[in-house]
């Protein structure tokens, strides 16, 4: 039998109800507002009239971004490094993760504390440049992937996870014969799946959303991710005031160009959250929980 | 019970090894080195050229630019472009400078090659003075060249403009406000403020001034006009860089701004709003008026008259300021800012000279900024050109209306975004209509209160650590100063404290380094 609730609590509730509402709002609605400006006329726009609804409904900006050929081509780049970093991460990251997650590793300590010492001093920008460029990888899709291979932080989740498997399940693997390869890939991983989808979340998102080491590595447009296209056609207007005496008057306004493109841009990586939705709680709150 | 996963050094090893491998099978050969030039072409055999330059994304650069395919017809030389988006080019082109990791040629601003010119990463043109007999002449013909050198030494090809149309920022005013108000066109600031009262008063819900990136911006526009300005600038009254915050006038200024802002004829939100809200503001008939680049009135005046029938914009005459002179700036006549420097290191630099050389003749103008004669364009008697109506017809829309972007795209013959050193931008005003045009031709040309700007001058080593250790200091000073004081957040008198701070800061050694610097090129 349920309790009923007193006017003090329902009056509760319903605060509670509406202050997460308009909370819901107020994070979300920057999201709409770009998608209905992104749809609709360019002289609405320029006349401030695009508040809640598209006005005067049109797909220009979608045709003219997608047939663009760069930005298509800076899509299929943000995909590859997404893909090909993320697998990286994880492989480092879960290779370093292991062996610092079994207490009785020696050097354990000593290990950790090098690799945390990275969270807080690194060579900075210039050494790290020289660094790169003597390896050889710079202009390379090696250059992205590999000086960012592991995050500290996130091998510490995830060895803290690892650390939570139950220590008995590792020795009956090893008196039935079998040895780390086996252990870490047949027993550790299949039981750290809420860990691995986090961060494969936490390392896919960086990459879709990274420019910095493109801008310095990369020198061929051919090669630049979509973010860096994004960030110059969002922030360069004042870049190009020389040329703002030419600038045409046509249908689709610049901003719609640019709202247009920071949808494209952004709703690939958010239809992977829903997939990996389940697994995210419990892997984050590993981290919060332990270590 | 095992000690340790010995595996995993051995992976990682294998795994880096992997990617080094891959990364360096990846990477492009360095540029061939260059032969001696014979048969019409700068080299007997064909030669790539990299080149990095600030990409705007209003015109993307691409390989395959038409007239950049003519020039390797005629050179014999293939430019490599790595272009850098233009929001981010400083720090990739720092840290390429920081690194000495230069491409054979690279886009820098005057700072570049006054705080890297000693340490040799530049070619010292000077050296190669006997093989660049156009570029010397084109100094010669335009000595503002001058300004780019270092200790007498060019380090680097600037942006030079054969030809270019004369025009400035510009006092906009919607002309049908001003009929509706009553009033006339201003002959004084003291008219103009009193004219935007009457606009406040007929159009309460209006912003009579409008103003774009923060105060910075309102002082370098409203502010020069008025008799101050924003950062150091030649003064053509006092016949001398000033730092113009700190001069006596600033104070006036201030206290006029003041005024507006607290009778609201000045944007309340002129602090934060950006170029986008600055211009919906000019599209959506609030904003009456402005002092700024007028191309922005006419671009938005079609969507303005969809919501305003009878709206329309007049660009004045600058009106005369509480000192009793009128003042205005017109565009810098070269890109003194835009330099392309040749690296040290690279291994065709004999070839990269002849390039540039060749850059500065009549001839090769013509073909980047232009086209092929008598095909793209005619030259008519008195020496002027005209695009052919079949070079017009490619590059217009379904409506017939040029659009100069297109041209631009697939030409990359715009000189102010792309690699041409020596410009002739005609093509640039093909686009814009009759009311821009008559505004920069009948007005602004005509209006005498308008001049050139007189670039920075070339420091020496010394001069130059003054002028960094001094100039942030200065302007975070000034920026506080103009918000406070507009904002009325401190009494206008508290000018007197800041201009103390500016000579604690050391104002009077800084305005003398800029004129002896000026003195020794002027």
């Amino acid at each position: 039998m349920m309790l009923s609730k007193s006017p003090a609590e329902r009056i509760f509730d319903v605060s509670n109800a509406l202050l997460l509402v308009l909370l819901g709002v107020v994070a979300l609605y920057p999201l709409y507002y770009v998608l209905i400006v992104s749809v609709s006329s360019g002289m609405a726009v320029a006349r401030g009239e695009v508040k809640l609804v598209p006005v005067q409904l049109t797909l220009g900006p979608y045709r003219t971004m997608i047939r663009d050929p760069y930005f298509f081509r800076s899509f299929l780049n943000t995909l590859k490094y997404t893909v090909v970093g993320t697998v990286v991460n994880l492989a480092m990251s879960c290779l370093c993760a292991y062996p610092l997650s079994i207490r009785s590793f020696s050097g354990n300590k000593a290990f950790t504390g090098f690799i945390v010492f990275t969270m807080f001093f690194s060579g900075g920008l210039i050494p790290t440049y020289l660094v790169v460029k003597s390896f050889g990888l710079l202009d390379s899709l090696w250059a992205i992937v590999l000086p960012a291979a592991i995050s500290t932080w996130n091998m510490i989740i995830i060895r803290t996870f690892f650390q939570g498997i139950p220590q008995s399940l590792r020795e009956s693997a090893q008196i039935d014969g079998a040895n780390d390869v086996f252990i870490f890939l047949r027993i550790i991983l299949p039981l750290s799946l809420p860990v691995l989808a986090t961060m494969t979340l936490f390392y896919a998102s960086g990459h879709w959303n990274s420019f910095f080491p493109e801008l310095i590595y990369l020198s061929e447009k051919s090669k630049y991710p979509m973010q860096l296209i994004l960030r110059n056609m969002l922030i360069s207007e004042q870049m190009s005031e020389q040329y703002a005496d030419i600038l045409q008057q046509t249908d689709i306004a610049p901003t719609t160009l640019k709202y247009a493109a920071v949808m494209l841009s952004t709703v690939p990586i958010l239809l992977v959250y829903p997939f990996l939705q389940r697994y995210f709680v419990k892997g984050v709150m590993v981290g919060s929980l332990k270590g | 019970m095992k000690k340790c996963p010995r595996f995993v050094p051995i992976v990682l090893i294998a795994l880096a090894g992997v990617g080094v491998s891959f990364a360096a099978g990846g990477r492009e050969g360095g540029a061939k080195a260059a032969p001696q030039p014979s048969g019409g072409k700068l080299v007997d055999k064909d030669l790539e050229i990299s080149v990095m330059l600030s990409e705007s994304s209003l015109v993307p650069v691409s390989q395959n630019m038409l007239h950049f395919q003519w020039m390797y017809e005629k050179t014999g030389i293939r430019i490599k472009f790595l272009p850098v988006p233009s929001s981010d080019y400083a720090q990739k082109k720092s840290t390429l400078l920081s690194t000495n990791d230069l491409p054979d040629v690279i886009q820098v601003a005057q700072t570049d090659i006054n705080n890297f010119a000693d340490t040799g990463i530049f070619v010292n043109l000077a050296k190669y003075k006997s093989q660049l007999p156009n570029f010397y002449d084109k100094v010669a013909k335009y000595p503002e060249a001058k300004f780019t050198f270092v200790d007498g030494n060019p380090y680097g090809f600037p942006v030079l403009n054969r030809w270019d149309l004369t025009r400035g920022s510009g006092l906009v005013v919607r002309s049908d406000v001003m009929q509706e108000a009553g009033t006339a066109a201003p002959g004084t600031f003291q008219a103009y403020y009193d004219m935007l009262k009457a606009f406040k008063a007929k159009y309460p819900a209006c912003v009579p001034y409008v103003n774009r990136n923060g105060a910075n911006n309102l002082m370098a526009t409203l502010g020069y006009s008025l008799g101050s300005g924003n950062g150091i600038q030649f003064d053509p009254q006092a016949g001398r860089f000033l730092f113009q915050p700190a001069k006596p006038e600033t104070r006036d200024v201030l206290a006029y701004l003041n005024s507006m802002y607290r009778e609201k004829l000045l944007d309340p939100d002129y602090v934060s709003i950006k170029g986008t809200q600055w211009e919906e503001k000019l599209a959506n008939g609030s904003g009456l008026s402005y002092l700024d680049n007028v191309n922005f009135a006419v671009k938005h005046l079609p969507t303005l008259r969809k919501k305003i029938p009878a709206a329309g914009w007049d660009n004045l005459i600058l009106p005369v300021n509480q000192f009793g002179y009128a003042r205005g700036l017109y565009t810098a006549p070269h890109q003194l800012d835009k330099i392309w420097v040749v690296g040290a290191k690279g291994r065709n630099v004999d070839a990269i000279i002849r390039m540039f050389n060749w850059f500065y003749t009549e001839e090769a103008c013509d073909l980047m900024n232009l086209g092929k004669e008598g095909v793209d364009f005619i030259r008519k008697a008195d020496g002027t050109v005209e695009f052919t109506a079949e070079t017009l017809r490619k590059y217009s829309d379904a409506q017939g209306n040029f659009v100069q972007t297109g041209m631009a795209k697939d030409r990359g013959n715009a000189a102010y975004e792309s690699f041409i050193p020596y410009s002739d931008v005609h093509s640039y005003f093909l686009s814009i209509n009759e009311t821009q045009m008559g505004w920069y031709k009948n007005v602004q040309q005509k209006d005498k209160a308008y001049a050139f700007p007189t670039p920075t001058p070339p420091f020496t080593a010394k001069e130059r650590e003054t002028v960094t250790a001094i100039q942030t200091q200065l302007a975070t000073i000034a920026t506080e100063m103009f918000d406070k004081l507009i904002m009325g957040v401190e009494p206008i008198e508290a000018f007197d404290r800041y201009l103390a701070r500016f000579r604690e800061k050391g104002l009077t050694e800084f305005e003398k380094v800029y004129n002896d610097a000026y003195d020794r090129v002027k």
